[in-house]
């Protein structure tokens, strides 16, 4: 299977797809961190260059720059700057290109692994403001995901209350890797400001834990890596119902970005046996596992993986149609093709996925 | 250490096989394993204990062990007393063969905290255990070899000494939790006396805890770890892929036990992109990713899958089998764990026949090389 931009381009050619277009994930990077500098004190800007403070590291090991799946060739900028960095090439590539309704920018750049507390919580600001100042001030179809200061809970909770209340906000992105698995009661200060502020949970792919992103170890391979990467979500998931986050939290909304959809059905299999077995160790949990999810959790197409879109339609079937919400992942590459994936599907689940289950979701 | 000779070999005729388990746990009790202990270890198991993290201590299980209620023998632990299991599973529900998969051996024992001579006399004494009171109480057990996997040499001088002594010894025991993800370099020579000796390797979830059980620190319920039983697996099918060792060791044959199966053909897809998409890396493979599952790849039926919706049983199970599959499925009844799958009621009975005869059987005859195979009348 080839990797090209084929599969989303071919969404809006003739016979494509003509109904309305909502992307729940379109990544936006911070070309460099002097780009930040307008955000900050001057005292910050001087500890940062004389520290030589670059871009935090987990940026580059989330997403090597050269690696595969991380830019198609084509969204490569021509001057050897950053993909998805400006938002004239986002509109161009991504935008106009499948003429959206509305976009969700994730803007991933590494802050989790900034451990310096003061620093992380200057550069979440910077971050924020930046996407307000550069992008959903520009342009009436984005929205974003704020990002957290996420080691120190307290910071955290701060920031969604300085911006949550922004109209372009819509989410609060948390990387699935995280100091804790995110069910932890340590979380709920967050999870309160989260829901105050009638914001979303965005679980990415991406973070930094105190061990490794496996239970044994840290693979060697970066496609083992980020193959694997779905035990963590697996888990976070599994921690967040277990620990009663979707009792406590009624109206809680998660949305499960970068790692698809396929895998799901067999979780919530897993999750609901379990649960008719050991229910009465965690007696909080009285719904079943799978309604759980229904009511307050919602994955996006993006990656398909290397499934033949038949059994792409079969997970969906399995998950419900309601569950699925339409992810381009710009300026990822990753194999899939949106056309056969939309004709494999019936009728009804095609204007879901491609727009009315975010619209529901994000309250867009 | 005893030398008495004991025929312990399998037996050489039998009757007509039908239903064979590949896991039933023995758990030695605290004595158990006091009579095949050097001196010096005994004096330090007295001292010291077995101080290596074990988790079910972590996160409390609904009972001892995680074990059925009726389980527990007039000894008073679990899985410890052969006559007794024998009693609950072969007797009781015909099983011609079992694979016994020592927990402790799985589980506390390997490593981790404690002097590394002490874990592998811990390992011989297991071993032992199975050799001289389940071998000789019963000609239908086997037993999967618990080895101190961390520290491969030593490991495989315990494998080879095993097969030396028995053929009934017909696996390697590694927990799904090591130190790193089981393709690294570091396993090789697992790797290599596996493949000389034709010995399957089986994948149990649990373990030392040198690493976090999650990528995001440690889960706080036993409902958690125990969901999250595949995980480890992911991992190392990823791993071993990745790092070539299948390209390298072409007869490695793995299997794992209570990880489910429906997550296979999704995960061998997920495998594929990232094949697809990371050239750089995957160029050097001789397969796609997917194509490698059924080679080397089995999984077991306990915990049996229960979709939604019970027609989708079928069409989980055709999509595994459509991988080529079919023949990597064995009957695993987890004895004597509280979610015990019974031969009788939990394989679904719209699964076509040749699917049950494979499974309760012919799979795992194949698998392990036992010879006779039969008729499964279930």
């Amino acid at each position: 299977m080839s990797v090209s931009a084929q599969g989303l381009t071919a969404l809006r050619a003739p016979g494509g797809w003509a109904g309305p277009v909502i992307d729940v994930d379109v990544h936006v990077h911070v070309p460099s961190i002097r780009t930040l500098f307008p955000y900050m004190q001057q005292g910050w800007r001087d500890f940062i260059i004389e520290r030589a403070v670059g871009t935090p590291p987990s940026f580059a090991t989330v997403y090597p720059q050269n690696a595969g799946n991380v830019v198609r060739p084509e969204w490569r900028p021509g001057d050897g700057g950053l993909a998805a960095s400006s938002l004239e090439l986002v509109r161009e590539q991504a935008l106009d290109a499948w003429a959206v309704e509305r976009a969700i920018l994730n803007c991933y750049w590494g802050l989790d692994s900034v451990r310096h507390p003061d620093l992380a919580a200057v550069i979440a600001r910077a971050i924020n403001d930046w996407l307000i100042d550069e992008w959903l001030d520009r342009d009436d179809r984005l929205r974003a995901s704020l990002v957290v200061p996420a080691h120190t809970f307290a910071d955290a909770v701060a920031e969604i209350e300085r911006v949550g209340s922004h109209p372009g906000f819509v989410q609060v992105m948390m990387p699935v890797r995280a100091m804790q698995t995110y069910g932890r009661r340590n979380w709920w200060p967050v999870y309160d400001a989260i829901v105050a502020h009638d914001l979303v949970m965005g679980m990415t792919w991406g973070g930094t834990s105190e061990g490794p992103p496996t239970p044994s170890g840290w693979p060697s391979y970066y496609a083992e890596e980020w193959a694997g990467e779905q035990g963590v979500f697996m888990s976070q998931l599994t921690s967040m119902l277990a620990e009663g986050v979707f009792q406590r939290y009624p109206t809680f909304r998660l949305a499960v970005l970068d790692i698809g959809f396929n895998w799901v059905p067999s979780l919530m299999w897993r999750l609901n046996k379990e649960w008719k077995g050991l229910r009465r160790t965690i007696p909080w949990v009285n719904e079943l596992p799978s309604q759980i999810f229904r009511d307050h959790i919602r994955f996006t197409t993006a990656p398909l993986d290397a499934a033949p879109p038949s059994e792409s339609a079969r997970f969906l079937k399995w998950l419900g149609e309601e569950m699925v919400m339409f992810a381009s992942d710009y300026p990822h590459a990753y194999p899939g093709d949106y056309g056969r994936f939309l004709d494999a599907l019936p009728e009804s689940a095609r204007p879901k996925i491609m727009a009315q289950n975010a619209r529901a979701f994000y309250r867009l | 250490m005893t030398t008495v000779a004991l025929d312990t070999s399998a037996p050489a005729t039998r009757q007509a096989v039908t239903l064979i388990d590949v896991d039933c746990h023995n758990i030695p009790g605290p004595r158990s394993l006091l009579p095949y202990l050097e001196p010096r270890w005994l004096e330090y198991l007295e001292h010291y204990g077995v101080r290596s993290r074990h988790e079910a201590d972590i996160q409390p299980a609904l009972r001892p062990m995680a074990c059925r209620a009726d389980s527990i023998p007039p000894s008073g632990f679990p899985g410890s007393d052969p006559r007794f299991s024998q009693a609950q599973t072969l007797d009781e529900y015909g099983i011609d063969i079992s694979v016994l998969n020592n927990i402790l051996g799985q589980i506390n024992f390997p490593g981790g905290n404690q002097p590394v001579p002490f874990s592998a006399a811990l390992q011989r004494a297991n071993n032992d255990w199975a050799m001289y009171e389940w071998f000789t109480s019963d000609p239908r057990w086997r037993s999967s070899i618990c080895v101190t996997f961390e520290e491969p040499d030593l490991a495989v001088q315990e494998i080879v000494r095993c097969t030396d002594m028995s053929d009934r010894f017909v696996s390697i025991l590694i927990s799904t939790r090591t130190q790193k993800p089981f393709g690294n370099p570091k396993y090789e020579p697992l790797f290599e006396v596996a493949s000389q000796l034709g010995l399957p390797i089986t994948f149990h979830p649990g373990g030392t805890a040198m690493n976090n059980s999650t990528g995001s620190g440690m889960p706080s319920y036993y409902f958690e770890n125990h969901s999250t039983y595949p995980l480890g697996t992911l991992t190392a099918i990823a791993s071993l892929i990745f790092e070539g060792v299948l390209d390298r060791w072409p007869g490695l044959r793995f299997v794992a036990i209570e990880a489910g199966w429906s997550w296979a053909a999704p995960f061998a897809w997920r495998l594929d992109a990232a094949a697809d998409t990371e050239v750089v890396e995957a160029s050097r493979l001789q397969r796609k990713p997917s194509e490698y599952f059924a080679d080397h790849f089995w999984f077991t039926t306990q915990p049996i899958e229960e979709p939604e919706d019970p027609a989708w049983f079928v069409e989980a199970y055709d999509q595994f089998a459509g991988l080529g599959l079919a023949g990597n499925l064995m009957y695993s009844s987890d004895y004597p764990h509280w979610d015990f799958d019974s031969p009788r009621t939990a394989i679904p009975k719209a699964l076509p026949d040749t699917a049950r005869q494979g499974l309760f059987c012919d799979n795992a005859a194949r698998f392990y090389g036992f010879r006779a195979t039969g008729t499964d009348g279930r």
